[in-house]
Formats: structure tokens, C-alpha cells, sequence
């Protein structure tokens, strides 16, 4: 059991499927997603191979009708294979994606607005996150991520941010043969070069062949707040980051 | 005078053509590319010199030919006579004039809408004999292309494709015959091997890789777990004309990661099996996983060598296996030689004198999850090696990377995947690859090219000491081969899952590769 899918299924389900006279059944959706999607998008939707399903917007349409097209049929053009399962499983699926993206609202203590004025002021969260234009770049755009992160997974994220980092967040250190240093987050590497945006999110790319040193820690460079915020305060930043919701448009 | 009007007229009416001889003798006319590894021993090796160590950094793009796909390329064109053949995924083919990359024709074949196929609608190439195009169809049908328009000459149902059963390796003409594998391990099939009439696609045997009741190896599955058994044939194999015997390597058992729901060595599975070309029937196999719980299919391409071995002269078969072992083989009788770790493994303790993994405990799938190296996309895959007669080289992808295995339910329902639970990359860990040299001799790797990412490319060797592979972002490159050395590379800009293959155009060695969904050719001037 994940901390994502603990709380979502201690609060029940939502109306998705009931509309169609299915009895939802949390264990029924998990186990077949599980059996059939997980190997590509992840055990917790995270994507991998396959898309991240978690963003609760998808390319192939975000309505109910379009996911269980897309699960029906696959996609031609990539891996995503069509699938021979019933009518039933695969509305039990697309209520288990659903659930991974956060799509079932649960109820947060704490004040959205008082969590506000922690992100800009107190919590100095802006200076490396974008919500809606406005913050930082050195961190993940948070616009809509209380549609994509469960009030859990927040509240780990900000109390132990090197738990889970994503890729393109490692930290970097690089010095070149003419003894520039740079110190940033690697956005991309492969091979022969990589792909820095530095603390002033200045864009770099330097040829690994012309560098003297190259550390990639795959630490997070967000402190943790454990220390800094009190019991009450987290409750408040969880509920604000929770609220930013993305109102998914019926196409 | 008259032998060379009667010549001049067979030249002429075969120029173009393939036929059994020419692909017997491949390695007489290096200028064309006539199978999918270039020879019947697999080596993936192109005698052409003209473009070598000494000259490689002047190799410039000739021509780029874009297809209309997203899905992966994964093909090898045929080259003959200065003509391309080449499938564009799923089932299109395209012939492209060498010279200018421009198109002779192209065939489009329509599919049905739900196809099961695990991983892309992908397409390895066609099998060219006399006139005729051969491609097998991820709705597991067989067709027949006119080489000249890539008119449709016959179209047969090889396998019911609703139930997961797909086509996707390169037909391998041997003979008078068309071997087909077919794809579907993760849909609960059952394995087989098929030969056609090339003539008109009559089936002529199939070799199921999973043995019936009453037959050898039916006692190495508990219950009815045979029927649902796996074991597909989705990479192109090799033959070898003097034993008469076809080597094929087979797919993991279904379902992937649940072992207690198929009890036993699980044959003819993650093997290798040898069949008499005519007949169709084993003469041996090698199991090299056995009750194969990782995903880990022998759909390598199996390379033969005559060499001494030992001390003794033999006919022996080289062959890097996903389970992160390199093997030699005699393929005479299917005697274990050797194996040596080519990567990071952490499931076998050893492989003993039979050739058996004594496996390390702890590494089964679990609840919890099992972290083993390699992970199931393996230690290799199916990315074609390849062999130099000059540097009496092995060449190979390595993936360096671990995963957690968990065991799951397997409900068998047709046409759905039947994975058996599922795998987990570690998130911090991402592994990493490189290319590799081994010393078949003794398995030791003689030199690494390391890569950031793991390569799905598969490798060319070349007469002037080349080895030309590509990196999953994209950069196609030439290393030395005697000591791995980068010597040219260029950014095609899209991944590279395809092998490259080299051919002669207008008297002038080019070297080509799929990337993204498009096909380079390069060339010194």
C-alpha cells in the first residue's frame, strides 16, 4: 500500500463509473491496474516507459469516455497497446487512474489563504516555484499540482524533499577547462553533454570531453521544513498547494 | 562466346534477384545486404573497406529519408543492386533508390483497429528471395511484395492476432523455405516456429516451442500452464547449411513474473532450439534460464563460428543472453562450452558444468518486491551483436541497471496482457550502458565504449575495423573495433533502436541507420 492510494481509499469513491451502474471497487481497479498498466505508467501512475498518469490531463482527451477509449483501443503510433478486457474492468480502470491523479477530492484541514501567504512569505517557497507565471524556475511549476499530488504526498514532499526527486531536479556541480564553475539542476545529459540551468536559471550546455569536474547528486536542492514550520503551517501550505486544482475541460 | 550471351542473359534476368545461392555465399558480394543479420551466421558484419579507421571522421549525411510513423523503427533495410527495401512500422514497406534515397514505391497495408502487441507496433524487416518482399504483420498475417512495385502477391493468416499472437521479426529465407517467428509473450500464447512456400504461403511445418501432451518436455509445465506458455520466436534466427539445422532463440514463459503458477523448467523456453530445416523437428535445444522468472528472453540473434575452442577445432555458437551471461555453445550437438557474466548480475551464484544457473536466494519475485540485476529489459536484448572475422570480436549493448520484481495474480483472459504482477526500475538508480567487446574465447571484455543512457542499438562490424552503433538520444557513431575508440559521430536527433547495416551504391561503401522515424545514410564524399 502507497501513501498516495492510503489516502484516497480511507475517503471512499467517487461518482466515476456509479453513473454507469458499476459497483466501484477500489481493489478491483488497483489489482487490474496493476496487472495491466503498471509495468509502463508506474505503480503510482508516476510514469516510467509510459505516460505519467497522475496530471489528471491527458493527450488522448481527459474525460472519462476518452480514457476508457484510450485504455480500450491503446494508441496507435506508441506502445500503448489496445486491450481485449470487459466493459466493466475498464471502467474500474479509468476510476483507478482517476484516483492516481488526485481526480477524488478529499476533505484537508488548514487555510488555503493563510498557506498562501507561507508560500510567498514566511515559506520562501516562490524564490525556485512558478504558480501561474509568477516564482521561480530552479523548482517543479506547481500551477496544478493539487490536481496531480495527493495532500499526503505534499506534506512528505515538503517535510523530506530528497525522498523522491525527479530526474530533471538532481543537483549539479561542473567546473570546465577554463575554470568556470557552475552550480545548478541538471535539465538533461546524455552521453557527450549536459544540460544545466544554473542558480540564476542561466541555460548552459557544456561538453562532458571539456570538463575538468562533473558531481550529479541526486539530491534535491529544496530544504527540508520539518524545522522551519510549525504543525498548524503545514497543515495551511498542504491545504493552499492542495486547492490549485486544474479544471478539466470536457472536449 | 555463347557461355557469355547464355550468362550475360542469366545476369540479366537475375540482376535484382536473390536467390538461395547468392545468400549462401553472402559474404562473395559485401555490396549488398541480402538477410537480416547480413549472413546465416548472424554476424552482422559487412567486409567493406573503403571507409575505415583512417577516413571515418570524413563521414558525411548522403540522404535522410523521413517516414510517416511515430512508432519506433526498429528495421533493418535489405540492400541489393543499389535498392533499399525497408518496412515502416506498422506494416508499410518502402523500396528507396540507395543512391538518392528516393522512393520506387511504397506499399500501405490497413489494420485492425485493437491489436495486441506489448511493446509498439513494430516492424524488424523483410526476407527477400527471386522476386518477392516476405513481412510478417503485427496482426500476425504473412505477405508476399512484388520487389519491383510492392504489389501484395499473397496475403495468409499465421496466428489469430485477437488472442496476442503479432508478427514483428524479419523472415529468414533458408532454402526453398520462409521461417517466421512471431511475437506475443506477454499475452499468454503459445510459442511456435513456422516454415512457408514462399511460392504461395502454404505452411510446409510448425514447431511449437511448447510442448503438447506426450511430448518431450511437456512435464517441465505444471498442469495446464503449457497452454498459455509463451515461449515466442520474435527475433530473426541463423542457419547453418552444412548441418541443415536452423537456430532460433525463444521468448520468455507466460506469465512473465509469476513462476508458481508454472511449475518446472518451463521448455522450450528462454532457450535456444535447433531444428532440421526440412522437417521442422529439434534436434536440440539449450535452455539458458530455466523456469525463467524475469522476463528474460533469448531473442538474441545466435552468432556461429567455426573456431578452436579449447585446443580443439569446433563449430561453436556465440551468444550474449539477457540474463546478463555470454555463452558458447557447440552447435553441432547443443554441448555447454562457457558462460561468463558481460554485466552486473546478482541472480546466479554460477553456471554450473551443465550449464545450469545455480541461483542466488532471494531473487524470485516477491510481495515485497526482489531487486535483481539485471532488471527484465535484461542485461541485452534483442539488439542485434555483432562478430568481426578480422578482430574475432564479439560486439554488444549492455544494459547495467537492477529492478524490483514483484510476483503477482495471473488471471489468464485472451487478448489482455498477462504479466503475472510487474517490475519497477529504482527511481535514484537509473543504470547505465555502454557498448562492450568480448573475447569469445574466454568471455573477458577486451574493451567498453561507456554510454549515459542504456542502448537499444544494435551493432556493425566492418571490414575496416569498424563498429557503428548508436545512443538512445540519438548520436550514431563509429568506434575502433580493436580498441573501442570513438572515431566519428553525428546527431541524428532521434533514438536509435535499429542496427545499422552497410552496402555499396554506385561502387561507394554507405553505412545505414533508422533513427526517430527516419533513415540515414552516410558516406565519405
Amino acid at each position: 500500500m502507497t501513501r498516495l492510494s492510503r489516502g484516497v481509499m480511507a475517503l471512499g469513491l467517487s461518482a466515476v463509473g456509479i453513473a454507469r451502474g458499476q459497483t466501484p471497487d477500489p481493489a478491483v481497479g488497483a489489482r487490474l491496474y496493476r496487472l495491466h498498466c503498471s509495468e509502463c505508467h508506474g505503480l503510482e501512475g508516476q510514469g516510467g516507459q509510459g505516460a505519467d498518469l497522475t496530471r489528471g490531463v491527458y493527450r488522448f482527451g481527459s474525460t472519462d469516455e476518452a480514457l476508457y477509449r484510450t485504455i480500450s483501443q491503446g494508441v496507435t503510433g506508441t506502445p500503448m497497446p489496445a486491450t481485449a478486457l470487459s466493459d466493466a474492468q475498464l471502467w474500474q480502470i479509468v476510476r483507478h487512474v482517476r484516483l492516481l491523479a488526485g481526480g477524488v477530492r478529499v476533505a484537508v484541514p488548514g487555510s488555503p489563504a493563510a498557506g498562501e501567504a507561507l508560500f510567498a512569505g514566511k515559506g520562501g517557497c516562490t524564490k525556485c516555484h512558478m504558480i501561474r507565471g509568477v516564482g521561480g524556475r530552479l523548482g517543479p511549476d506547481l500551477t496544478y499540482i493539487g490536481s496531480q499530488r495527493s495532500p499526503n504526498h505534499l506534506r512528505a514532499s515538503i517535510l523530506r524533499p530528497d525522498e523522491e526527486v525527479s530526474r530533471a531536479y538532481w543537483s549539479v556541480e561542473a567546473l570546465d577547462s577554463k575554470a568556470q564553475a557552475y552550480s545548478g539542476i541538471r535539465v538533461g545529459e546524455d552521453t557527450y553533454s549536459i544540460q544545466i540551468m544554473d542558480l540564476n536559471e542561466e541555460l548552459h550546455s557544456l561538453a562532458k570531453g571539456d570538463l575538468k569536474r562533473l558531481v550529479v547528486d541526486k539530491k534535491s536542492r529544496m530544504p527540508g521544513y520539518a524545522q522551519t514550520l510549525t504543525g498548524t503551517e503545514l497543515d495551511d501550505l498542504v491545504a493552499y498547494l492542495y486547492s490549485l486544482e486544474r479544471k478539466v475541460r470536457r472536449l | 562466346m555463347k557461355t557469355s550471351v547464355i550468362a550475360a542473359c542469366l545476369a540479366a534476368s537475375l540482376f535484382g534477384q536473390v536467390t538461395y545461392q547468392r545468400l549462401l555465399e553472402a559474404d562473395r558480394e559485401p555490396g549488398n545486404w541480402m538477410t537480416y543479420s547480413g549472413n546465416y551466421g548472424g554476424f552482422r558484419h559487412s567486409r567493406l573497406q573503403q571507409i575505415h579507421r583512417g577516413n571515418v571522421s570524413g563521414l558525411k549525411l548522403k540522404w535522410a529519408f523521413q517516414m510517416k510513423t511515430t512508432e519506433r523503427v526498429q528495421a533493418t533495410p535489405l540492400v541489393v543492386e543499389g535498392i533499399l527495401y525497408l518496412t515502416q512500422p506498422p506494416n508499410d514497406a518502402w523500396a528507396l533508390d540507395a543512391e538518392t534515397g528516393r522512393p520506387y514505391w511504397h506499399y500501405r497495408r490497413g489494420l485492425p483497429e485493437r491489436i495486441n502487441t506489448c511493446c509498439g507496433q513494430v516492424n524488424r524487416g523483410l526476407a527477400m528471395l527471386g522476386d518477392r518482399l516476405f513481412m510478417g504483420t503485427v496482426d500476425a498475417h504473412l505477405v508476399a511484395l512484388d520487389r519491383k512495385t510492392g504489389n501484395l502477391l499473397w496475403d495468409v493468416e499465421v496466428a489469430d492476432y485477437t488472442k496476442g499472437y503479432s508478427l514483428t521479426a524479419a523472415p529468414l529465407v533458408v532454402k526453398d523455405k520462409l521461417i517466421v517467428g512471431m511475437a506475443g509473450g506477454e499475452y499468454g500464447v503459445r510459442g511456435f516456429l513456422d516454415a512457408y512456400d514462399p511460392a504461395t504461403g502454404k505452411r510446409l511445418w510448425r514447431f511449437h516451442t511448447i510442448p503438447g501432451p506426450g511430448e518431450p518436455g511437456h512435464e517441465s509445465w505444471s498442469g495446464q500452464s503449457w497452454e498459455t506458455g509463451g515461449g515466442p520466436t520474435w527475433v530473426t534466427g541463423s542457419f547453418d547449411p552444412k548441418l541443415n539445422l536452423v537456430y532460433w532463440g525463444t521468448g520468455n514463459p507466460a506469465p512473465d513474473w509469476n513462476g508458481d503458477v508454472r511449475l518446472g523448467d518451463n521448455l522450450y523456453a528462454s532457450s535456444v532450439i535447433a531444428l532440421d530445416a526440412d522437417t521442422g523437428k529439434l534436434k536440440w535445444y539449450f535452455q539458458f534460464t530455466p523456469h525463467d522468472m524475469h522476463d528474460w528472453d533469448a531473442v538474441q540473434i545466435p552468432v556461429l563460428v567455426d573456431a578452436e575452442f579449447r585446443g580443439r577445432q569446433r563449430k561453436l555458437m556465440y551468444w550474449g543472453n539477457r540474463n546478463a551471461f555470454f555463452y558458447v555453445l557447440d552447435r553441432e550437438t547443443g554441448e555447454f562450452l562457457m558462460a561468463k557474466p558481460f554485466t552486473a548480475q546478482t541472480w546466479a551464484e554460477r553456471i554450473d558444468e551443465k550449464g545450469r544457473p545455480v541461483r542466488r536466494p532471494n531473487t524470485s519475485p516477491s510481495r515485497e518486491g526482489a531487486v535483481v540485476s539485471p532488471g527484465p529489459q535484461g542485461g541485452t536484448n534483442w539488439y542485434s551483436p555483432s562478430y568481426s572475422p578480422v578482430t574475432k570480436l564479439f560486439y554488444l549493448s549492455v544494459w547495467e541497471f537492477a529492478s524490483r520484481f514483484y510476483i503477482g495474480d495471473a488471471p489468464y483472459q485472451p487478448g489482455t496482457l498477462f504479466f503475472g504482477s510487474t517490475t519497477a526500475r529504482l527511481p535514484d538508480q537509473p543504470g547505465r550502458g555502454s557498448i562492450r567487446a568480448l573475447d569469445p574465447s574466454t568471455g573477458e571484455i577486451r574493451w567498453q565504449y561507456p554510454l549515459f543512457s542504456m542502448p537499444q542499438t544494435g551493432l556493425l562490424s566492418t571490414g575496416g575495423n569498424l563498429v557503428f552503433g548508436g545512443t538512445e538520444e540519438g548520436q550514431f557513431f563509429a568506434l575502433d573495433a580493436v580498441n573501442g575508440k570513438e572515431l566519428w559521430r553525428a546527431n541524428t536527433g532521434g533514438m536509435i533502436a535499429a542496427a545499422p547495416t552497410s552496402y555499396l551504391s554506385q561502387g561507394k561503401q554507405l553505412v545505414s541507420i533508422a533513427a526517430g522515424s527516419a533513415i540515414f545514410t552516410f558516406s565519405l564524399d
